[in-house]
């Protein structure tokens, strides 16, 4: 015979995935946080020069003249869709933007 | 790739997104709100049109759900309570939401978002006054709104493990607090029964 009394099994077994879950989840925030001192990833087509210079710190000038414009003209304007204005391939001009990238 | 999208267009696929997630289709609005944040940041988008855009499809995303759930709902809502077997079930889920519409509606918008849209239908089929959804669903939205553009703005340069983060943060937020919830029933049975 089961005692009525006692919380049932449902209740115990979600109690027990919210905190797996909860524990999963800080974990997994913790270790992205650690390991943010890493490089940050690879020059991506859909990033902007302000993005690129802001990710990984290339002077204005630099990358102006890197990607033959005047700073601040391309505004809004993503690396694919400066290579393609400029007709030139958008892997050569990734990979020009790419070598500015301080070591 | 929709990233690409939000340099030059964010203003408008932001809206669209936002407005879209309100009715429960699969978009990712949060990268793409955080991906916002972080182009406000290195100057190409301005950020008066970008919380704008975002906060106003969201809350008329909202605001439509309240009308399906309202219009549509309601004939489905009535033939649930009239149930033999549905009805006692259906009018104690009605009577906690109505208690607890506010929270329930408050914390679906950012912290629980995958539950957003139904408690907008579920809001709406079951009468819960729409003033007091309005207000809940825009102090929500806002909260969200604020909360993925401003992680975008200060953290965007590190989108993808700012992404990350934010995700496990706001998972670990909302099974925390179920945990607390269900610690809190299990605490309570145990201590009728002692």
């Amino acid at each position: 015979m089961t005692r009525p009394d006692r919380s049932p099994r449902w209740l115990i077994a979600a109690f027990g995935l919210a905190l797996a879950l909860f524990l999963a989840f800080t974990l997994h925030a913790l270790w992205v946080v650690t390991h943010l001192e890493t490089a940050p990833g690879p020059v991506q087509a859909w990033m902007t020069p302000g993005y690129v210079m802001r990710t990984y710190g290339i002077a204005p000038e630099v990358l102006a003249q890197t990607l033959g414009l005047a700073p601040g003209s391309a505004r809004g304007k993503t690396l694919e869709e400066i290579a393609a204005t400029q007709g030139v391939p958008l892997d050569a001009l990734l990979a020009s933007v790419q070598a500015m990238v301080p070591q | 790739m929709l990233l690409a999208l939000v340099p030059e267009h964010g203003v408008p696929v932001l809206f669209v997104a936002t407005f879209l997630s309100c009715l429960a289709v699969p978009i990712p609005s949060s990268l793409l709100m955080l991906a916002a944040g972080a182009f406000v940041a290195s100057g190409d988008l301005a950020a008066l049109p970008v919380v704008a855009a975002a906060l106003g499809g969201a809350v008329l995303g909202d605001q439509v759900g309240y009308g399906i759930g309202h219009s549509g709902g309601i004939s489905l809502w009535t033939r649930l309570l009239a149930g033999r077997k549905s009805g006692p079930p259906a009018r104690r889920a009605a009577q906690e939401l109505h208690r607890r519409a506010g929270m329930t509606v408050y914390f679906s918008r950012w912290l629980f978002s995958a539950l957003g849209p139904w408690v907008n239908f579920a809001a709406g089929a079951t009468r819960i006054g729409w003033r007091r959804f309005s207000l809940a669903s825009l102090l929500g939205e806002t909260t969200w709104v604020a909360l993925y553009i401003g992680l975008g703005i200060v953290f965007g340069a590190r989108l993808k493990e700012t992404g990350a983060t934010a995700g496990s943060v706001i998972g670990a937020l909302a099974a925390g607090l179920v945990a607390v919830l269900l610690g809190r029933a299990l605490w309570q049975r145990r201590r009728r029964t002692a």
